[in-house]
């Protein structure tokens, strides 16, 4: 396993795969992420973007393919359990960052920690977990990383501090050009937030790509209940509800169609749910 | 610009992370280590009068130099070594610690270098205080016999450094292996327990091959080892001293005492007694070699656990 750097700029996955005794959580994963950009790594559980994050954290080894990050990538990241000690303070959880990173900006992350009042001298173990995972990020801010890794870096927020939380990790990021991969299964908080998607399902890339593009790529034709959309392209999901027929078509160009038809464009939460849901079925089929 | 940069994490950053990590560890067991060193200090000055002035620890409850030590090493091997990684596992912490701009080798070698050194400097306590004991002891109880091999064999700083070391390194390769803390643990106890009975039992007296005597049949009986030299074996022998079994079949044991028995003995080959034994003049050089042995078992488990915590297969 060499992580030779190639031309890409940015992150190059080629052929990455690991697995746990007979489970594959990884197989033959690939795709480029350009740098700068704010990636949502989406899928159900279980579908391996843990492992994914992990072994890009360069905690994990791959069992098969290669990665290649920008030479002198510094890479931050932050697990699912946002570990910190329980018996060091927020202030000491920073010092241990200082000590152990090359690259220290010690007001950044005290910003961070106080932007939401947690408190510096309490001990960690003491402190709720959504005010951990404030020291987990402060840390890895705190290291002004080229490459931010976040799994689930929302899940333990109230509603509130979530949409502050990724508003100030955007702030964070945006002028840095720092590259950023989150992985969430809330898809609806990543609207205006992420710029990539990768969407994975059993451990392979289901859909990769400029999200923008990905979206524009594609419609909703929703109209009476009808077995076909009145419109050419690939059909990737269909849904028949009582009077009313959904079908997410793949389309270079927005079709016209005439009424009772309607063609809207395709969110975010749309493309992942049908595509999550494709899956699904070929499971089952 | 708040941004610090360093050219690179030094051994003061990977200590100060150990000492932050493990310093009520640390603190406790220098506070335990201390206590019972004292505790030795003031119960050898308590004599006894029965005893015509014997310090009562040694006579009276039997502590010898080698219980501290072997307490020593176990909690050293259980508290400090077991949970070393196995409770970063635990916390997940390992993703962070290893996540930062320092692999986890180095971030391993500073918890190993300071826990370490922490150690030897316990065991040169230890040490005092059992030396400060042996030399009470010979002191006071002019006259009687001590068995060097066995009272004050272990009353030796490198020895016990050695110990202590291994009791780190077997503990901390436990953790990396197994992953959780109690187990560790479990492994730790036993495992060190194991390893150091054994080598006094099976190791110790073989270190060097043993000198070995031979005595023919005589009127007299003679012993043959050495006063404070370390008894290995004893039995019979034919007359090129090379020892022989008694054999249930010969049934010389029916005629015990009686000349019958002799002749039955040398009937059947038996032409002396032989004796193996290790002489006193040996000592030093088994306790280094002793030393030697300990060492080498906890590079061996380092190396283990620096090849676990690399590898990464499963985080």
């Amino acid at each position: 396993m060499t992580t030779a750097v190639v031309g890409t700029a940015g992150i190059a996955v080629r052929g990455l795969g690991k697995r746990y005794g007979k489970s594959v959580a990884l197989e033959d994963c690939t795709f480029d992420l350009p740098e700068g950009r704010v990636a949502a790594l989406v899928g159900a559980n279980g579908a391996g973007k843990t492992t994914l994050l992990t072994v890009l954290s360069g905690l994990l080894r791959p069992d098969a393919g290669e990665f290649a990050l920008r030479p002198d990538e510094r890479v931050a990241f932050v697990s699912q359990e946002k570990p910190v000690y329980k018996h060091f303070t927020p202030k000491e959880m920073l010092r241990l960052g200082a000590r152990l990173n090359l690259v220290w900006d010690q007001a950044r992350a005290e910003a961070w920690l106080k932007r939401f009042d947690v408190p510096l001298d309490r001990r960690c173990g003491k402190l709720s977990g959504g005010q951990r995972t404030q020291v987990a990020l402060a840390v890895a801010i705190g290291s002004r990383p080229t490459l931010l890794l976040l799994d689930e870096p929302l899940a333990d927020l109230d509603p509130l501090a979530r949409t502050e939380v990724t508003r100030e990790l955007l702030a964070e990021v945006a002028d840095s050009g720092t590259t950023v991969v989150l992985s969430t299964h809330i898809v609806t908080e990543l609207a205006g937030v992420a710029d990539h998607l990768l969407l994975l399902a059993h451990g392979k890339l289901l859909a990769g790509g400029d999200l923008d593009e990905l979206l524009a790529a594609h419609v909703m034709v929703v109209g009476p209940r009808a077995d076909e959309p009145p419109v050419e392209g690939e059909v990737l999901w269909d849904r028949h509800l009582d009077g009313q027929s959904l079908f997410l078509v793949k389309t270079p160009s927005t079709p016209a169609v005439s009424a009772p038809w309607v063609v809207r464009p395709v969110t975010l939460e749309d493309y992942v749910l049908a595509q999550l849901s494709i899956t699904r079925k070929g499971d089952s089929a | 610009m708040t941004t610090v940069v360093k050219p690179r994490v030094g051994w003061g950053d990977l200590l100060w992370v150990a000492w932050r990590t493990h310093r009520t560890a640390i603190l406790a067991m220098t506070g335990l280590t201390a206590a019972v060193v004292a505790g030795v200090f003031v119960l050898m000055g308590m004599t006894d009068t029965e005893l015509g002035g014997l310090p009562a620890i040694y006579f009276r409850l039997f502590w010898q130099p080698q219980d501290t030590n072997l307490l020593f090493g176990a909690v050293i091997a259980v508290f400090w070594g077991a949970p070393l990684v196995a409770r970063e596992h635990e916390a997940r912490t390992n993703l962070l610690a290893w996540g930062q701009d320092v692999p986890a080798t180095r971030w391993l070698a500073g918890q190993v270098v300071l826990l370490g050194a922490v150690a030897t400097c316990l065991a040169a306590m230890v040490w005092m205080s059992e030396q400060y004991m042996v030399d009470t002891m010979r002191e006071l109880s002019e006259g009687r016999t001590f068995t060097p091999f066995t009272t004050w064999y272990e009353v030796a700083p490198h020895l016990q450094i050695g110990y202590a070391l291994f009791g780190l390194a077997l503990g901390l390769a436990a953790g990396v292996l197994v992953r959780r803390t109690l187990p560790a643990m479990g492994i730790a106890l036993v495992g060190f327990g194991v390893v150091r009975v054994a080598v006094i039992e099976w190791a110790r007296p073989y270190l060097r091959p043993p000198v070995h005597t031979f005595e023919a049949w005589n009127a007299d009986y003679k012993n043959q080892v050495p006063d404070y030299a370390m008894y290995v074996g004893s039995g019979y022998a034919d007359a090129n001293g090379v020892r022989i079994d008694y054999q249930g079949s010969w049934g010389c044991g029916d005629r015990v005492g009686s000349a019958g028995q002799l002749d039955c003995l040398k009937a059947n080959g038996v032409a002396g007694h032989f004796a193996e034994f290790q002489p006193l003049e040996r000592l030093g050089l088994f306790q280094w070699i002793e030393t030697g042995i300990f060492v080498v078992l906890a590079a061996a488990l380092l190396a283990l656990a620096w090849a676990g915590v690399k590898r990464a297969r499963r985080v």
